[in-house]
């Protein structure tokens, strides 16, 4: 993933001469035929529960797994690492991330330049946010500019999740949530410790096959899941101000690894 | 698409004659002069500098296929910007409430006055580093700055004017014929290159030297140009940053979004009943009271502040993020309740950190820019 960065420096700085060489590779190593190879397209999908999910509704459609009723006025999530996973072992993994925002239909789509053979496989895998080693303060100028950086003092790096809106708290008040997660931030005797809070997931019942047809993997997230399975989730505990508060953090870690369902299109 | 086809008949005569003046090499023709002969000018590409923070950046810079920056275009562009004629009464320019002296803002003017002296509704934007924004105004209404730059000419409360009344004021001047004629040419006076020539120049504002911008291009590696922050601003950015503090960063953003805005639409808990705001432009409820979140740089030089202006220093504006925002703001930001904390308590800052935090958004303010004569008629 951040080799993906690292290349792009690289290639603006010698795009010239790397496209020679990449011309004399070609006439001196002749490449052993390739299996032939399809495209691939990632749509992202939104659920909650068994309802299609819709922003900024005036009533509250949906409900957690503690009866608690709510909305969405924002959702943006980022997922890198996505990797299929061949019966033989080989494993074809998309060398970039991709953050969706909700209220852009447009993000939602995205066309790996990548490859994938055909074949059988036997699953993906993603990893939620990024892993401690793609989490780089500052690194993807696009994220910067959508203020996803995550605070320094929280452990810096970027957000995972923002997902927000109103619920009807305990006293049947309309109140905000504002699930944010990213790093965790630890405090204790021994001092302050950065947890890192990505989880990566070989997705339940993703095996597929690719034929010498293109094709689309579908993911669709659950949000739902985010607030049960394992440990129902309180939004009169956990509303807004979650970000630094570690057990809220490390609990979004455990309850969202089965957030995502994945088909074959 | 009118312009393109006269462009279009334009080009074909150019080459007509030159075809014909190249087969009688023995006999030159004398050009005949006349008032509406095609000009051959060519405008000259211009190249915008950046400052090393921002050159880093991927984001993209905001540029018209239609209307690329010309060296011609952008000094027209800054001839239009001062000049009075564009209002009814030849009595206000862009200039006037867009004062380079105060980042293009009408600083101490919560409502500037329009060329018959009446008060306009809503706080003047300061302008700078705008070729990275895709919306403008307070409420989102214009896409672009060509169609931003439209707008105040025919406003009933800015400069009264008609386009048409404008277009023939400029075309009777000489000199603003040429002048449109090297950046535009063969091109009609009108709203449509008027507005290209301003957004022009707007694009070439710049703002990024101040002593947060030293500070973090040197975290990328880049040479220390000027004065970075001092221990007050540093500990001003820490409470800025700290999601528990001033948490400024969901909406402002930080070391790395030198924009210090997401150009988000929001409702930062000013009223109980807000203004429209982007539901002026969406017509959805969902809309109502959010405006444009603004960038914080410059904030010494544009006074007063919020889209009405209601606050007259920092200090009321850090205020009312303590402890007077409205939380059963209708379409309120879930983000202004990080703070909060998970009892639901408000987080006040201290006096130190009030004034550290004022400090830091001060520093943001780059005193090149709003000297640069670059920018000056």
């Amino acid at each position: 993933m951040k080799t993906i960065f690292k290349s792009m420096l690289i290639i603006a700085a010698f795009g010239a001469v790397t496209s020679l060489s990449s011309c004399d590779d070609e006439d001196e190593d002749p490449i052993t035929p390739a299996t032939p190879s399809q495209s691939a397209s990632i749509r992202f999908n939104h659920m909650s529960g068994n309802d299609t999910l819709m922003l900024n509704t005036t009533n509250k459609p949906y409900t957690n797994a503690l009866g608690q009723v709510y909305n969405v006025s924002k959702l943006r999530y980022l997922v890198s690492n996505v990797t299929l996973h061949q019966l033989n072992g080989e494993e074809i993994e998309f060398d970039e991330y991709f953050f969706v925002d909700f209220s852009k239909p447009e993000t939602f789509t995205f066309n790996p330049s990548k490859l994938v053979p055909q074949g059988v496989y036997s699953g993906i895998s993603y990893t939620f946010g990024f892993n401690e080693e793609d989490n780089t303060d500052g690194i993807y100028p696009d994220l910067n500019a959508a203020n996803w950086n995550w605070p320094g003092m929280l452990g810096g790096g970027y957000h995972f999740m923002q997902l927000e809106g109103e619920f009807v708290d305990s006293t049947n008040s309309d109140r905000f949530f504002a699930t944010h997660m990213g790093t965790a931030r630890k405090i204790d005797s021994s001092g302050t410790a950065y947890v890192a809070n990505h989880f990566d997931v070989l997705i339940p019942n993703s095996s597929f096959t690719v034929g010498n047809v293109d094709f689309e993997l579908e993911f669709t997230i659950d949000i739902n899941e985010w607030y049960t399975n394992p440990v129902n989730w309180d939004f009169n505990v956990y509303g807004p101000g979650i970000m630094p508060i570690y057990d809220a953090q490390r609990l979004l870690n455990t309850n969202g690894r089965d957030v995502f369902t994945v088909r074959k299109k | 698409m009118k312009h393109l086809k006269k462009y279009q008949i334009i080009v074909l005569l150019i080459f007509g004659v030159s075809a014909f003046t190249a087969c009688s090499d023995d006999d030159p023709i004398e050009p005949i002069p006349c008032s509406n002969c095609p000009t051959n000018n060519t405008p000259t590409p211009y190249s915008l500098k950046l400052p090393p923070l921002f050159s880093s950046s991927t984001t993209p810079l905001n540029i018209p296929a239609d209307n690329p920056l010309t060296v011609e275009g952008i000094a027209l562009g800054k001839r239009l910007f001062y000049e009075k004629r564009l209002s009814i009464n030849n009595s206000i320019s862009c200039s006037s409430c867009h004062n380079p002296a105060n980042s293009f803002n009408d600083k101490g003017v919560a409502f500037s006055l329009g060329a018959q002296g009446q008060p306009g509704i809503i706080n003047a934007m300061p302008l700078f580093n705008l070729i990275y924004a895709d919306k403008f105004n307070w409420n989102g209404s214009a896409n672009s700055l060509e169609e931003q730059a439209l707008m105040p000419v025919a406003h009933p409360l800015e400069m009264m004017e008609t386009w048409k009344n404008v277009a023939q004021k400029l075309q009777g001047d000489p000199t603003y014929v040429k002048d449109f004629d090297k950046a535009f040419p063969n091109e009609p006076i009108d709203s449509v290159i008027i507005t290209k020539a301003l957004a022009q120049f707007e694009r070439t504002l710049i703002s990024g030297n101040t002593h947060p911008d030293n500070e973090f291009a040197a975290d990328f590696g880049f040479p220390v140009t000027g004065a970075i922050m001092t221990a007050e601003e540093r500990r001003g950015f820490e409470v800025f940053d700290d999601p528990e503090r001033g948490d400024c960063g969901h909406c402002h953003g930080g070391k790395f979004n030198f924009n210090w805005t997401d150009y988000s639409f929001r409702n930062n808990g000013l009223d109980a009943i807000p203004d429209s705001g982007l539901a002026a432009v969406t017509k959805q409820p969902y809309d109502i009271g959010k405006f444009k979140v603004p960038s914080l740089r410059n904030l010494i030089y544009t006074s007063p502040y919020m889209h009405d202006g209601r606050f007259a220093t920092l200090e009321e504006v850090i205020n009312f993020y303590t402890t007077g925002v409205n939380p059963n703001s209708p379409n309120i930001s879930p983000d202004m309740f990080h703070r909060t904390g998970a009892n639901g308590h408000i987080i006040n800052l201290t006096s130190q950190e009030k004034s550290d935090l004022i400090a830091f958004l001060k520093a943001l303010s780059d005193e090149e820019f709003v000297t640069n004569p670059a920018f000056r008629p």
